[in-house]
């Protein structure tokens, strides 16, 4: 676990079940979704989306969520769109729902059930 | 949106209806072209502020029917549609649902009600007819080449969008600055209704570009609001302007400042004129028209040396010249609009009836506290007193009048609302009629006004159903086709007179008198004379079974306009001849709170005669009496006056005692009060002349409604209580005394 520069916990978690061989990769986002946990969120994010092909994003712990947590999202569906792998939100907490719901981005990310 | 501003939108809105239709019936009377036009440019501007003032509270449903009743209108204005009745009446049930959708928003409902909903869409239907063409094309914006009119009128209208436009880019350190979009999207609530946020990511770049600290987003926001200001929401960005691209456009904005707009964002023309027929900022035709305007633009530009390109480039510049023209004529006339309206605000002011009703309530007590404090100044009969209080009466006479005057309103607002009936019967019965009104600007009380409003509606259509014949009648009569109905109201010794006058048929007293005898209301070989017959159709059940037609058959009966009539202690008169129309005469009092009374003694007890029907007073002695003192009449000045005891009326004494005193009574001084009404003179016995008294009237309870010669009471100065006698009531039964007693003495000799 790596610390960020505003002493935050690393608020990305991959969960032991990812399968290699499927391709599948589950991530946890854990609590923050904002502008002080973005940058390692995407490093986080960057080294993953080279091992899988299938990414499953958890946000049900997700507490805050900022318009830099939403443009993360859109940015990384960009890329796993062109690169043509598949990317799935799920259990989405309230306040995701909130600010999804302001911006009526739910058509552009795809929200669905775990496999 | 505030409830306060809606309801002056209301107000505003309901007087503009009421303007249009006027406008709208005259045009049927309207000979020459010169004022049919006329008429026809008046509508389109009212029409035109009720939808410019619906936009301004995003009542989209108002604006969007305004518009095609405005489009219709147009279309007239420019003489390519003709106007005939039929397209008349269309309008005039426009403005009717127009009024239902305004009470409708002053509900507050979000969405029409399926009723509503479907006027609506029938109406628009019917309207779109005339158009010729369909809803959507109407709106066609900007087109460079055609019909400069066209063009500059829609302009002038801009974009159908009734929402406010904000387009916001942005900057990159946005986010590094603590500044959120969501929080400002999110503010936006507060100040409106989101009708739809498009948030723009296309400036994303790639991942290994990415900076997620970074903000590259965008929105297109639709805002219903209804009550703003661009000022107010420029302020909401107050905190992010130097980080941000904003753009505010106005409800209608001009198709120029989208342009211009556009312009200035970053993505492609192409892609953000379709986010914004996405969200709904623009229609696609609108879109289309705009990007080809602008591709003509910018090719102008970049192909400035090719001659080809330049008169685009110049038709361009012409059309926005036109363009402008009339949008500073809209705006100067605006601007007297509002000019005006602030003139003729200052002339009135709304007032809540309930406090003109309590205003009225307190002077009432006022006038009784004075009538209190005047009794005891006398009894002191201190000079300075007396004169201060004199002083201090006539103060408060003069507050009493204005007080009452502010509750009167002019009569001729009522009888405009029936050139509508006139105009919808005729057109049901086929009979072609005119309304003729005089006496419009005579006041009568506002409560007095409102209740006796569907009575005289009974009444005219009454007139019209019943009493002018059908056309052909008319002919073999000799009589003009054209059915004339007269309305008139005016002042006459303390009652407003209403008449109702047309120049139909008239009334049968032979029909009326079989069928009272019919119906058991008369008796065979009873004696009646004209007017007692006339009243007969005001009876209860009483009703001429042969011509009644779904017409008049709706609504209230004969018998309950009497009642109504009688309720305001108002009268009711026929007067007829039979072949050549028939007049109905309304009495009203003039006010319902207080009157100037005259206060006399009769026993013990006093009494208040309304002194505006009281004429003189006379002594009763025997050379009045012409030494017959069992006839009830006296000789004043060669004119037969009939007279009554008032303590007759009121047995206020025992029965010997009245007739002692009828019979001889030398020392006692007997006064008569010569009082008229409705042409009539009758006289009161009374045993002293007590003087005038500012009369407050207290109505009676429920137990003594029925009563009949009573039509009040008041506090006198003392505490006391004294009755208000209704003088018609008890006139009619002097003289119906008096007549019974002259055909028997007739008899007699």
């Amino acid at each position: 676990m790596t610390i960020n520069r505003l002493g935050r916990a690393m608020a990305l978690k991959k969960e032991q079940i990812s399968n290699k061989t499927q391709g599948l990769c589950k991530l946890v986002i854990d609590q923050e979704l904002t502008i002080y946990t973005i940058e390692t969120l995407k490093q986080g994010l960057s080294e993953e989306i080279d091992l899988y092909d299938k990414f499953e994003l958890n946000l049900a712990s997700v507490e805050e969520i900022d318009s830099a947590g939403i443009q993360l999202l859109l940015a990384l569906r960009d890329e796993l769109v062109s690169r043509k792998k598949t990317f799935i939100l799920t259990a989405l907490s309230s306040a995701v729902t909130e600010l999804i719901d302001l911006y009526a981005v739910s058509d552009r990310l795809n929200i669905g059930d775990a496999a | 949106m505030s409830d306060d501003s809606l309801q002056i939108f209301a107000e505003e809105a309901e007087d503009l209806l009421g303007v249009a239709e006027q406008a709208l019936l005259n045009l049927d009377n309207l000979g020459n072209d010169a004022e049919t036009l006329n008429g026809i440019n008046g509508l389109f501007r009212t029409f035109h502020t009720i939808k410019g003032a619906a936009g301004l509270f995003g009542l989209n449903t108002i604006v969007d029917f305004t518009h095609v009743v405005e489009s219709v209108l147009g279309d007239v204005r420019k003489g390519t549609l003709p106007v005939d009745e039929e397209l008349v009446s269309l309008f005039l049930l426009s403005r009717d649902h127009l009024e239902s959708l305004v009470s409708d928003a002053l509900g507050g409902a979000g969405s029409l009600s399926g009723e509503l909903q479907a006027t609506d869409s029938q109406l628009i239907g019917k309207l779109n007819r005339y158009l010729g063409i369909l809803p959507t094309e109407e709106e066609a914006p900007v087109q460079i080449s055609g019909d400069t009119a066209q063009t500059a009128k829609e302009n002038v209208d801009g974009v159908a969008n009734e929402n406010w436009h904000i387009s916001l880019r942005f900057g990159p350190s946005a986010f590094r600055n603590g500044m959120d979009p969501s929080s400002f999207v999110g503010y936006l609530k507060k100040i409106g209704e989101l009708k739809s946020v498009t948030l723009i990511d296309d400036a994303i770049p790639l991942w290994s570009d990415f900076d997620p600290e970074n903000c590259y987003l965008g929105f297109e926001i639709e805002l219903i609001a209804l009550n703003t200001n661009k000022d107010e929401l420029e302020d909401v960005f107050e905190f992010v302007k130097d980080d941000c691209k904003i753009s505010i456009l106005p409800p209608h904005s001009h198709i120029s400042e989208y342009i211009k707009m556009i312009e200035a964002l970053p993505e492609e023309d192409l892609r953000i004129g379709d986010i914004l027929v996405a969200c709904g900022a623009l229609t696609s035709l609108e879109k289309d028209n705009m990007l080809n305007t602008q591709d003509g633009f910018c090719d102008g530009i970049i192909a400035g040396g090719h001659d080809f390109k330049v008169p685009q480039l110049g038709k361009i510049a012409v059309e926005e010249h036109v363009v402008e023209q009339e949008v500073v004529d809209a705006a100067i006339k605006k601007q007297s609009n509002l000019k005006q309206q602030r003139v003729s605000a200052q002339q009135t002011i709304r007032v809540n009836a309930l406090k003109l009703e309590s205003l009225v309530n307190l002077v009432g007590e006022l006038v009784i506290g004075s009538a209190n404090s005047e009794l005891y100044a006398r009894r002191l009969a201190d000079a300075d007193l007396n004169e201060a209080m004199e002083n201090l009466l006539r103060l408060v006479e003069e507050v009493r009048d204005t007080a009452l005057g502010l509750r009167m309103v002019q009569i001729g607002e009522t009888f405009n609302r029936y050139k509508r009936v006139v105009r919808e019967v005729s057109r049901d019965t086929g009979k072609d009629i005119e309304l003729h009104i005089s006496g419009a600007e005579t006041e009568l009380d506002k409560t007095l006004i409102e209740r006796i409003g569907d009575p005289l509606m009974h009444l005219v259509r009454n007139a019209i159903d019943h009493g002018i014949e059908s056309p052909e009648v008319r002919a073999e009569r000799g009589k003009p086709a054209k059915g004339l109905v007269r309305l008139d109201a005016f002042h006459d010794s303390g009652s407003i007179v209403i008449q109702i006058t047309d120049d139909g048929g008239g009334l049968s007293k032979e029909k009326i008198r079989n069928k009272a005898l019919e119906k058991g209301l008369v008796q065979e070989g009873q004696n009646l004379s004209d007017q007692e017959i006339y009243r007969l159709i005001f009876e209860a059940g009483f009703s001429t079974a042969e011509s009644v037609s779904n017409l008049s058959g709706r609504g209230v009966g004969m018998d309950v306009v009497r009642q109504n009539i009688e309720s305001l202690r108002g009268q009711v008169e026929i007067e007829s001849e039979e072949g050549k129309g028939s007049t109905i005469s309304i009495r009203l009092p003039l006010t319902l709170a207080i009157i100037d009374g005259f206060q006399v003694r009769v026993g013990e007890a006093q009494y208040i005669l309304p002194l505006d029907m009281v004429d003189e007073c006379i002594e009763l002695n025997e050379s009045l009496r012409g030494g017959d003192d069992n006839s009830n009449y006296i000789n004043l000045r060669g004119e037969i006056l009939p007279y009554m005891y008032l303590n007759d009326v009121f047995k206020a004494e025992n029965d010997a005692e009245t007739n002692a005193k009828d019979e001889v009574d030398d020392r006692h001084r007997d006064n008569i009060v010569v009082v008229q009404f409705a042409g009539k003179k009758a006289g009161f016995v009374v045993d002293e002349l007590l003087g005038e008294h500012q009369t407050v009237i207290k109505p009676l309870g429920k137990i003594f409604q029925n009563l009949k010669g009573i039509s009040g009471a008041t506090i006198l100065g003392s505490g006391e209580v004294a009755m208000i006698v209704d003088i018609p009531e008890i006139v009619k039964r002097v003289i119906n005394s008096g007549q019974k007693q002259f055909v028997s003495s007739n008899a007699i000799h």
